[in-house]
């Protein structure tokens, strides 16, 4: 190996003897060049990276979206890295929730024509009079809000959305964010990756 | 090795081949399917909204029922099956897509290519030559088209942005003959003033005694009729849909009907109190177009022939019981009152075109309706909220000034005479401002300020020196409208939510079962007369010359009045309404319980019918807001009013 | 100021009073729908949290956390390493085998597994975004935008050869390439400029990265995407089956970067030495025609003639940027027109004019009001100034790049034998397996 490229180098030098002079002029500029680019980039890496301030990912703030649906749609994931989820802490534990309940329909119970979820995601279970909890499917939940917009008109804002970070791509720019009508969607440090809604 | 290269070679086509076919299947498959979810979009697709809204209004069909889980379980089915193979299909497609590009990748290598043809003459300069005057070429064609380009773009697209619209010369109705019709909420001004005064007292409803014609309205709303020339102009709202009726003065025929569809399908419908409804604003008229706004805010111009002039979304109001503000015409420009909880606006909308001539900013939420008078020198719009009671410059939007002493949730209007502005809400205050008299600083003094029996829905009267109003349970208050002594006091059976309107020296009150009460806007209390129109009543009459038209819950009414000068009062007597079933009326509605039917019984009773037909008395419109009778009162009030402004303290709590 | 935050706060109080006032009075109909709305007023909790009898326990919000930061390192790490191994199997090894085998590994690491982002390419909107606002870069972010230019000093586009996922995508494909004419592939050479330019040019004013947006590989990584992407998608894979790495050379921004930094590398992809028998195997497979003949042949052409067409193109050096200046200036319009907070203006005041019928989302997001519109409309400005600025730049450079690309095909330069461009080269190695005297022996 080390014959073989020895034998190179020599062959370049037979072959540009008669103008070793500007041979060598060129390799001190491209030498110089070399060291340039490599101080650009050295000062660069010293001005503009933030040591501390870790990976940068992308999340939806719940006090700015208006769940106008198009999370479910614009996701470059078949089924949307949005989906919804609940703040147990926060909820009401209604009976008439907003975001369970399609409100015209007038009854209370779980029967499929009077939920609101497309998908059937947003499950109720009974807890005692009149006291009843509600769990996102998170496999089933589509990001389409609904429910998130409702639980916000009619109750506490307990269901809001989330890019779930296990299903996002993380995309160097995300499509959802450039289609965001209210642009609620920012990067933010993947040390504090959720945004809660109160 | 020669042999194994052949049989790799095989293999890697027999590999590379099925897999390009497998390719080519799945890949149309796929098609086939997102073709299929894009068209059909099992969840979010049409029948179900459909499927939902016939739900909801038969909730007792359970076929509709089972029809509906049914149909919720296969789309849900549908979803998450084409989910699946879109997911395992696309897998599959690129896993038979690198097959194929591998299995031939490496075949390629198996044999090397055979080097060209020794003698081709590869002339490499002419070649690179000419590659060099070609790019130069690419170059010149590239500016030049993003040159042109450019300039285009710059002598095209301003126009094109926003397009001008041209309209030919029009003559604007002077604003003085509006009052010769009732061309808004609470007639000319919306003061609740009629021009004529030979408004017609006895009726009944029930027996069709005095009443020209009735007319069921096509869509329950609580805004008031609007009349100019031989049509009424109303409208009506649900849910599903807003539109605006005309109907025939003369034999009360509906001419047309206009279905209000200005956001779009994917409108979110507010939700709104049943006693506010969808269609709440009265309608305005400037002669030439109706405008008519809804509690979704949609706000739409129609031609007298209901034809389309221009149309706006202002937005869903954020409004708790839903937007009732009514509109207002002045100088061929629209004023529409938008008070939300935060982004509240008073929008000046150049009638004819429907560009916005100026806005204003509102403080908070409100449901009164604006006014517009002529205080002395100069004419004033008037708005309430729920803090505030603010004059603008109709030309310009220039807050002329505001008075912070409104509460609670405001639903009455304005009263405006002699220069006095004069404003109560339930659980806020009554009080008069000198509207004719600014201070120096250009806010004119409020006169006095009371508590007591206020008012909930209808807004007060103004005339001459005295104030009336009328509560929701049946109060009906006369102050004295320059100190706010209180003259006298009378309790009707039933709740007021209609305004009271002075006819003459006559106040005409509809009360909540539909009685029409007529008594004297003098000092003392004078009933004159009471006349029951069979249904419940919500809405303000409109008064004209010699009729009034009246929106029941469920019907329209032309009111001409029973001629008891001539043939006697044999239509009266004989009218028999024991048994008389409000609740059949109030179905379509569905509104207020009436607990008592009885109510409505004894329909009419005189009292006093002199004067009731006078002759039309157009001398009496100099009580619209005319210079000199504001000024001479003001002075009046001036002088008694120094003492009395600080009679009760209100201090925000109560 | 502090007289309008009191007038908010008394606002707000009178609003309680106001749904304390609906509760107590229970003005019109207070039924629950009512209730509601009053109290949305308020805005926070409606509805208090229960007490339960039953001993229920209120589950804690699990949300979990994100992509732990250690993996980000480990990506770079492989990104260093996954270059290493390139620069050893192309300039030491010689091996196209070799660099296959990266090229199928990196696919399906930087590829499948990372889903594509936070590429190479669409990293220069990233360190451009950070130069011009606040925008927060990270350690790996910037790495993997310098790393592969600091092999590039040093060893030629070793990253496009054997990390790069998008080339090796495009390299795998390339079964039947067949040569692009000269003469178009120096018009469609120009397009990487333009690209890079545009891309800089809208991270810059904060317009989104179009690099990104348009990456036609990544719906293949990520093994989802909107149906017209990924038609887009399979069409250019499978123009890569007779035009080799199409991508690479007629788009790629990045490309544009490594090939100034590749002009200054120590170690180079050698073909020929003085065995070769000019067989022109090497030439015609090179996938990005970045070999270059030897200049032994015949000139056919007088040598003044050769002189005076590089007088004229040297000449319109200055025309060229001119021009460009110029063109730049006049089309600032349209492209800015593509900025988001530009278009975001047309929206909102197409609203306000009434004429879209409907109120868009966008209106109804921002919540907009004159005050909103004020503060759009002012970016909106300063957006299309700073593309008045920037196109004139682009005009210029571009005027440069056009300029040099006729001179520098106008001019001769020396070449016993084959050499690789390094500006072009994508050392994809194809060419050593080739040569029929074998891997190793083409340079003894």
């Amino acid at each position: 190996m080390k014959k073989q490229s020895g034998q190179s180098e020599e062959d370049k030098k037979t072959d540009d003897t008669a103008e070793s002079a500007p041979v060598n002029r060129r390799d001190f500029m491209k030498t110089a060049c070399r060291a340039l680019a490599l101080a650009v980039m050295a000062v660069g890496f010293r001005r503009l990276v933030n040591l501390d301030g870790g990976e940068m990912v992308w999340q939806i703030d719940p006090k700015k979206c208006i769940h106008c649906g198009r999370c479910a749609t614009d996701c470059v994931r078949d089924q949307s890295a949005v989906r919804c989820v609940r703040a147990f802490d926060v909820c009401g534990y209604c009976k008439l929730c907003g975001g369970y309940h399609r409100i015209s329909s007038g009854r209370l119970d779980t029967a499929a024509e009077n939920q609101l979820c497309p998908t059937g995601a947003l499950v109720r279970t009974y807890i005692e009079e009149p006291f009843y909890e509600y769990r996102v499917i998170e496999e089933l939940c589509n990001g389409c809000g609904l429910c998130a917009k409702g639980c916000t008109a009619f109750g506490n804002g307990s269901l809001y959305l989330q890019i779930r970070h296990h299903l996002c791509a993380g995309c160097n720019e995300c499509r959802i964010a450039v289609n965001c009508p209210a642009q609620a969607i920012s990067q933010i440090s993947s040390r504090n990756p959720y945004v809660s809604p109160m | 090795m020669r042999f194994n290269k052949k049989t790799l070679d095989q293999i890697l086509k027999g590999v590379q081949w099925p897999s390009a076919a497998a390719c080519l299947t799945i890949g149309i498959l796929l098609a086939a399917t997102i073709v299929q979810t894009k068209i059909h979009a099992p969840i979010t697709g049409s029948d179900f909204s459909t499927i939902h809204q016939l739900i909801d209004r038969n909730p007792a069909e359970q076929d509709l029922r089972d029809e509906i889980r049914a149909l919720d379980m296969l789309a849900r089915k549908a979803y998450f099956t084409s989910m699946h193979q879109l997911r395992t299909g696309t897998l599959l497609f690129f896993i038979a897509l690198a097959m194929f590009l591998i299995s031939w990748n490496i075949r390629t290598t198996l044999y090397p290519p055979l080097p060209p043809e020794p003698g081709e003459k590869r002339a490499w300069w002419t070649a690179q030559t000419r590659s060099a005057k070609t790019a130069a070429m690419a170059t010149a064609v590239i500016i030049a088209v993003s040159i042109t380009g450019g300039v285009i773009h710059k002598f095209s697209s301003a126009p094109a942005a926003i397009p001008e619209v041209v309209l030919e010369e029009e003559e604007i109705i002077d604003t003085e003959q509006f009052i010769f019709w009732w061309m808004n909420f609470r007639g000319p001004g919306g003061i609740g003033v009629a021009t004529y005064t030979n408004a017609p007292m006895l009726f009944d409803g029930e027996a069709m005694a005095g009443i020209r014609w009735k007319t069921k309205t096509p869509l329950e709303g609580f805004s008031s009729p609007v009349v100019y020339e031989n049509r009424i102009y109303l409208t009506g709202g649900s849910a599903d849909s807003r539109q605006v009726f005309s109907f025939d003065v003369e034999d009360g025929r509906l001419l047309w009907t206009y279905d209000v569809r200005v956001a779009g399908d994917d409108l979110e419908v507010p939700k709104v109190d049943r006693e506010t409804g969808y269609a709440a604003p009265s309608v305005a008229c400037d002669g030439r177009r109706v405008y008519a706004i809804f509690a979704t805010g949609e706000l739409v111009a129609l031609t007298l022939d209901g034809e389309h002039v221009w149309s706006k979304f202002l937005g869903v109001p954020d409004n708790h019981y839903g937007h009732s503000s009514s509109l207002m015409v002045h100088d061929g420009i629209l004023f529409v009152q938008f008070d939300q909880y935060d982004t509240g606006k008073l929008f000046a909308i150049n009638g004819r075109t429907g560009n916005v001539v100026w806005e204003a900013p509102r403080e908070i939420l409100s449901w009164a309706s604006p006014i517009i008078v002529n205080t002395g020198s100069r004419y004033e719009l008037i708005l309430l909220d729920n803090d505030f009671v603010t004059s603008y410059d109709p030309a310009t939007g220039t807050k002329l000034w505001s008075h912070d002493c409104m509460h609670g949730e405001v639903g009455p209007s304005p009263a405006f005479a002699s220069g006095l502005v004069s404003v109560a809400n339930e659980y806020a205050i009554a009080g008069s401002i000198d509207a004719a008299n600014p201070g120096e600083d250009g806010v004119p003094p409020m006169l006095w300020r009371m508590r007591g029996d206020l008012p909930n829905t209808a807004s007060p009267l103004s005339v001459d020196s005295l104030l009336f109003l009328a509560t929701a349970t049946g109060t009906v208050i006369c102050h004295n409208n320059r100190d706010g002594t209180i003259l006298w006091k009378h309790d009707f059976d039933r709740g007021f939510y209609s305004s009271p309107i002075a006819v003459g020296n006559n106040v005409f009150l509809f009360d909540r079962n539909g009685v029409m009460h007529v008594f004297e806007a003098s000092a003392e209390f004078n009933l004159i007369a009471s006349s029951a129109i069979g249904e419940p009543v919500t809405t303000t009459p409109a008064v004209l010359d010699g009729y009034i038209i009246i929106r029941g819950d469920s019907y329209l009414y032309r009111i001409d009045g029973i001629d008891i000068s001539g043939t006697g009062d044999t239509d009266v007597s004989e009218a028999d309404t024991d048994n008389v079933d409000v609740t059949d009326t109030n179905s379509a509605g569905g509104v207020n319980n009436i607990s008592n039917a009885g109510n409505v019984n004894n329909t009419s009773s005189v009292n006093n019918t002199s004067g009731t037909r006078n002759a039309r008395n157009v001398a009496n419109v100099s009580n619209v807001n005319t210079v000199n009778n504001a000024r001479t009162v003001s002075d009046e009030s001036n002088e008694s009013g120094e003492s009395n402004e600080a009679h009760w303290d209100y201090e925000g709590d109560y | 100021m502090g007289a309008m935050m009191r007038k908010k706060t008394i606002t707000n109080s009178r609003r309680q009073q106001i749904a304390s006032a609906t509760l107590r009075a229970g003005k019109f109909a207070a039924c629950l729908i009512i209730l509601l709305f009053a109290a949305a007023a308020l805005g926070s909790d409606r509805f208090p949290r229960p007490e339960f009898q039953t001993g229920y326990e209120i589950p804690p919000n699990e949300l979990g956390v994100a992509r732990a930061a250690f993996l980000f390192y480990i990506d770079a790490a492989v990104l260093f390493a996954a270059l290493c191994a390139a620069s050893y199997l192309v300039l030491k090894k010689r091996s196209r085998k070799g660099v296959l085998a990266l090229m199928l590994f990196s696919a399906v690491y930087f590829g499948f597994y990372k889903k594509g982002c936070v590429c190479s390419l669409g990293s220069i909107q990233n360190i451009t975004a950070a130069v011009f606002s606040n925008y927060q870069v990270s350690i790996t972010v910037f790495l993997i935008f310098a790393l592969p230019l600091v092999f590039a000093l040093f060893f030629g586009r070793v990253f496009c050869s054997g990390v790069c996922p998008l080339g090796a995508l495009q390299d795998i494909a390339a079964v039947r390439a067949k040569k692009v004419p000269a003469r178009l592939s120096a018009v469609l050479g120009f397009i990487p400029h333009i690209y890079l330019g545009l891309a800089i040019l809208f991270a810059a004013t904060g317009g989104g990265f179009i690099i990104c947006r348009f990456d036609p590989f990544v719906g293949i990584f990520r093994l989802s995407a909107p149906f017209g992407m990924m038609l887009v998608s399979v069409g250019i894979l499978l123009l890569g089956i007779f035009i080799a790495r199409p991508y690479c050379r007629y788009l790629c921004p990045y490309g544009v970067i490594l090939g100034w930094m590749s002009a200054f590398s120590k170690y180079r992809v050698k073909i020929c030495s003085a065995t070769c028998a000019g067989c022109r195997l090497c030439e015609n497979s090179c996938p990005a025609d970045a070999i270059l003949p030897p200049t032994t042949d015949p000139v056919n052409e007088e040598r003044s003639r050769s002189l005076l067409r590089l007088k004229t193109y040297i000449a319109l050096l200055p025309v060229w940027i001119i021009a460009g200046a110029a063109a730049g200036w006049f089309s600032a319009d349209i492209v800015s027109s593509f900025h988001p907070d530009v278009k975001l203006l047309r929206v909102v005041e197409l609203d306000q004019a009434g004429a879209a019928g409907a109120r868009s989302l966008e209106s109804e997001g921002l919540r907009i009001d004159a005050e909103v519109i004020t503060v759009l409309r002012a970016r909106s400005d300063a957006a299309k100034k700073s593309f008045k600025l920037g196109m004139v730049i682009l005009g210029v450079y571009l005027g440069i790049v056009a300029g040099a690309r006729s001179i520098r095909r106008s001019t001769f330069k020396k070449r016993a034998c084959y050499e690789a461009d390094p500006v072009t080269c994508v050392s994809c190695g194809r060419c050593y397996g080739y040569c029929p005297k074998g891997t190793n022996s083409a340079i003894q």
